[in-house]
């Protein structure tokens, strides 16, 4: 199902990483040089798949490792409020 | 009734006041850029506009809350004082029957921090000395020992930059730490440690069990009057356990902004009046020129030469591969 970031979510980037700050409730989130690239890529409007091609071809990672990685990440996003779905 | 006025300098700022403050800070020349004076109408009461409310109660009302007015914000502390404050002008409205000494303890608090961020400069709640020209930071809530890192800085023959409020600038490729005013607050029990004996000192507030020490000849260390590039902010982390390690790490980018943006002075404040996305891109840009550190200490007054030692050899190695 296409997601996209919840509304008012604030993000940030620092050097590669990024913070992601939920207004709602004023927590921050921080995210590593892969996670930063999944959430610039999910604000393109890129979908799973889709996300997963770009990721493959810029980072030294193991297909099977970077899509767990990469359903952990959407499941931790989601579970705080910061994603949620786009239909 | 008008008060006479007086300049001092505070966080970069020549400051013109009506003020009787009792804090030493340090006398200005030229011209204005803000005004601390008294106002002399009272605030309404009860404005449904209100943008923030504290969750600290005193006296079954909330300490704080901030709500708009036409002079700016209007911050209502409803025991004793309201301030307006707007980019180049603070007043401040005493209370009848409000504990006068309060408006000094909060101006330099909460007000200015308020203030500072309003034009767009980050006030964190952190101490700072200079080393070999360079200001070093430390990061703490109250009672997290940062003023007690400054003192023993201060005692080794480092200049204090400020206590408690650090106002932070940043330029293109540096971020630098403003000076504030020449005095360490301090409990007792710590203060007799730096200067004997501490009950002469003054009381900051009779409710308050610390004290003023004043910072250059009259009390301890000295007193940097120049804004000074930042190369360190440590997160002092005290723990209460005489085998704990003595230790400083590094935080990852992402760590760090999050640690500056709890770090806050007025943290709680700031997302209300829509500060948030301006600052959040200033604390990333310092947490990308200045090295953030977490730095874990065991607690006790026996360990602080320790841990100068242990920071100076941090800060030096910067300097040593410069």
């Amino acid at each position: 199902m296409p997601i996209k970031l919840a509304p008012n979510v604030l993000l940030q980037e620092v050097a590669d990483e990024m913070v992601i700050l939920n207004p709602a409730d004023g927590q921050y989130y921080g995210l590593n040089e892969v996670g930063a690239r999944i959430v610039q890529l999910l604000q393109e409007g890129k979908d799973i798949p889709s996300l997963k091609r770009c990721l493959l071809n810029e980072f030294d990672v193991e297909p099977d490792r970077l899509e767990r990685d990469i359903h952990a990440l959407i499941e931790d996003l989601r579970r705080h409020a910061l994603i949620q779905n786009t239909a | 009734m008008t008060l006479p006025l007086r300049k001092f300098t505070l966080y970069g700022f020549v400051w013109e006041t009506d003020y009787p403050f009792v804090s030493p800070l340090t006398p200005a020349a030229g011209s204005t850029q803000v005004e601390f004076v008294r106002g002399y109408t009272q605030p309404a009461f009860g404005n449904p506009t209100r943008r923030y409310v504290s969750d600290l109660i005193l006296c079954n009302q909330p300490l704080l809350d901030i709500q708009d007015s036409a002079d700016g914000l209007l911050l209502r502390y409803p025991s004793f004082a309201a301030f307006t404050v707007s980019l180049r002008r603070i007043q401040y409205i005493p209370k009848p029957g409000g504990d006068p000494q309060l408006i000094e303890l909060h101006f330099l608090g909460a007000v200015t921090a308020l203030w500072l961020e309003l034009n767009g400069l980050p006030a964190l709640h952190a101490s700072a000395v200079v080393v070999n020209g360079r200001a070093v930071v430390f990061m703490e809530h109250s009672g997290g020992g940062k003023s007690t890192l400054a003192a023993t800085f201060l005692q080794r023959r480092h200049a204090l930059l400020t206590d408690d409020v650090l106002a932070v600038s940043l330029d293109q490729h540096r971020a630098f730490a403003r000076p504030g005013y020449p005095q360490l607050r301090l409990s007792s029990k710590v203060a007799d440690r730096f200067l004997n004996p501490a009950e002469a000192l003054p009381c900051v507030h009779p409710k308050v069990r610390k004290r003023r020490i004043p910072v250059g000849e009259e009390g301890i260390g000295r007193f940097c009057t120049l804004a000074t590039p930042i190369s360190r902010i440590y997160l002092p982390d005290r723990v209460v356990d005489d085998n704990a390690t003595l230790g400083i790490r590094r935080l990852a980018p992402s760590e760090a902004v999050i640690e500056l943006a709890r770090g806050s002075f007025a943290a709680r404040s700031i997302e209300p009046l829509g500060l948030q996305p301006g600052r959040l891109a200033a604390l990333a840009q310092l947490a990308e020129s200045v090295t953030v550190c977490r730095l874990t200490y065991p607690s006790g007054m026996c360990y602080l030469g320790q841990v100068y030692e242990e920071v100076m050899q941090d800060v030096c190695s910067d300097s040593n591969s410069d």
